[in-house]
């Protein structure tokens, strides 16, 4: 199902694209302003340099992602590299597959870089940093797969990136937005709207749950780690204790990139070439 | 319309554009945008949608406005111009978001406590006052900061004796109260001219408290006899009734001192 030839290819490519060159220097110039930021502050100097680090950094590089695999892809398509490597002796699934790996490989080696870079703009909280570095990594392959299903979807790269980067910040928001769909409604508009928010929660990973720039600051227990109000139920209850936020971080991961996958699959294998 | 022509068109339309350019530049470059004072605050929800959902960098973020409010791009703004009924709500906002932060209360008391008029300091009052209560991460600090701003700011010697007995009543965890602050009320109260209540507090805590540095002791002698008018004879005998406890290492780690009762 993962042919390693193609997982090069794409990696060579993304090499080639400058992404890597690019986004590290993006990510040096951000750390950079944070620190400048963080400089400015009366108090607690290192603890905004960390914050504005680690939450645009998180945000830079979810960019340098989208980007790259959306126009990456849909240039595959526009020149027809797709259907000749298909002539080949490679499935659709082993396409699709490999693809998905390559970008993940890429998703974590952005991860890795952003962790590094906050690790060195303070002082972070260790425990913190690796739960925060490891939901980034959960996160970026999350969206890294996102890209891939819109940019196979979607027949425009700048439609795919847009696409990806508003579900990106509706993942970012739905615990928000399903905390005011849960509020009492005003009529029956607002009830019918409050019903339709919850069906939609139902396919957006809770990304507010993850990459909270509190757990640099003051580490997972010490921010309160993931807490449920009192309205929780039973199954909610059990499901978060038994995890943690470790736990839950890498299986929110591995369940919705399954998702995506298997979405992307059921419409790459109807497609006509 | 070819060569040489062409060039002298594109040439002179460059050149006009920027004579404009600099035009405009000469009516612009000392304008400062005029400050609309202090912005609306938003709902704990909307301001953690502003940052995407994280609530510590809402808070930063947040913070570091209210830091260069009315102060930024060359512009100065006078304390007296702010409007503070708005910045408490921005005070109380970005409590919501980070309880434990100092930067928002060293603010409030250092900068905006600056204030000399006494319904503005009563806002930053009331916020230090509610985040000194906080028995963790060394917060009553700014509790005795509203003290002193309700003291010799507000000048509601009432309301900095309510503040006072909060603060000597309190119980800090992972972190010792020193004597001073257990002998606020007793300030409070002889700066009110009720120096006999002043000096039974003080007389309770250095014939009850424990471990107390030798330092502290000969201050509480000094307050009691010069400031409070007590004879020095009953001052000696209180402390000689201490006994052993003046004898400790004065190095020694301290228990926080037991709680006053008004």
């Amino acid at each position: 199902m993962i042919s390693r030839p193609l997982i090069g290819f794409i990696l060579t490519a993304a090499l080639r694209d400058k992404l890597v060159m690019t986004l590290m220097l993006m990510i040096l110039l951000g750390a950079g302003v944070s620190v400048f930021l963080g400089s400015s502050g009366m108090t607690e100097q290192e603890s905004f340099a960390i914050v504005f680090g680690a939450g645009g950094l998180r945000f830079l590089g979810v960019l340098g992602i989208v980007l790259f695999v959306s126009f990456y892809m849909r240039r595959s398509f526009e020149t027809k590299e797709v259907e000749f490597l298909l002539s080949r002796p490679i499935s659709r699934m082993t396409f699709l597959f490999s693809h998905a790996l390559a970008f993940s490989v890429i998703a974590l080696a952005v991860a890795a870089t952003v962790v590094a870079a906050v690790y060195f703009l303070g002082n972070p909280n260790i425990g913190g940093l690796v739960v925060w570095g490891l939901s980034i990594a959960s996160e970026n392959v999350i969206i890294a797969t996102t890209a891939l299903f819109f940019s196979m979807v979607l027949s425009s790269a700048a439609g795919a990136a847009l696409a990806t980067l508003g579900f990106y910040v509706l993942c970012r928001l739905i615990g928000m937005l399903i905390g005011i769909a849960a509020q009492p409604p005003e009529n029956v508009v607002f009830a019918l709207l409050n019903n339709l928010m919850d069906v939609i929660s139902v396919i957006v990973p809770r990304l507010d749950m993850m990459g909270q720039t509190s757990w640099l600051v003051y580490g997972v227990e010490g921010a309160g780690g993931i807490t449920l109000d009192e309205k929780a139920s039973a199954y909610s209850t059990a499901l978060v204790d038994m995890l943690g936020a470790p736990g839950f971080i890498l299986a929110q991961g591995a369940i919705f990139v399954a998702l995506l996958l298997a979405a992307a699959a059921f419409d790459f294998v109807r497609r006509e070439f | 319309m070819r060569g040489t022509g062409l060039r002298f068109r594109i040439n002179t339309f460059l050149a006009l554009a920027l004579a404009f350019n600099t035009a405009l530049w000469f009516a612009t470059h000392d304008t400062q945008a005029r400050w609309g004072g202090v912005p609306p605050v938003p709902t704990k929800n909307g301001a953690k949608i502003m940052t995407l959902g994280d609530e510590q960098f809402s808070y930063r973020f947040g913070a570091m406005t209210l830091q260069n409010l009315g102060n930024s791009g060359g512009r100065v703004t006078a304390i007296k111009d702010y409007d503070y009924s708005k910045l408490g709500e921005w005070f109380w906002l970005l409590h919501g978001l980070d309880p434990a932060s100092n930067h928002v209360p060293m603010m409030a008391a250092y900068y905006f406590g600056g204030t000399q008029v006494p319904e503005d300091v009563a806002v930053v009052v009331k916020y230090l006052a509610a985040v000194g209560q906080n028995p963790v991460g060394n917060k009553w600090r700014w509790l005795a900061h509203a003290v002193f701003l309700a003291r010799h700011r507000m000048e509601s010697p009432a309301v900095a004796l309510d503040l006072a007995y909060i603060l000597s009543r309190m119980q800090p965890i992972g972190d010792v109260m020193p004597a001073w602050a257990r002998q606020m009320p007793a300030f409070v109260l002889a700066d009110r001219g009720e120096k006999e209540s002043a000096r039974k507090i003080m007389e309770e805590i250095l014939m009850t408290a424990t471990d107390m540095h030798p330092n502290e002791v000969n201050f509480m002698r000094e307050y009691l006899t010069k400031d409070l008018g007590v004879p020095a004879q009953e001052v000696q005998q209180i402390i000689n009734m201490r006994g052993s406890d003046l004898m400790r290492d004065p190095d020694a780690p301290s228990k926080t001192l037991p709680a006053l009762m008004p």
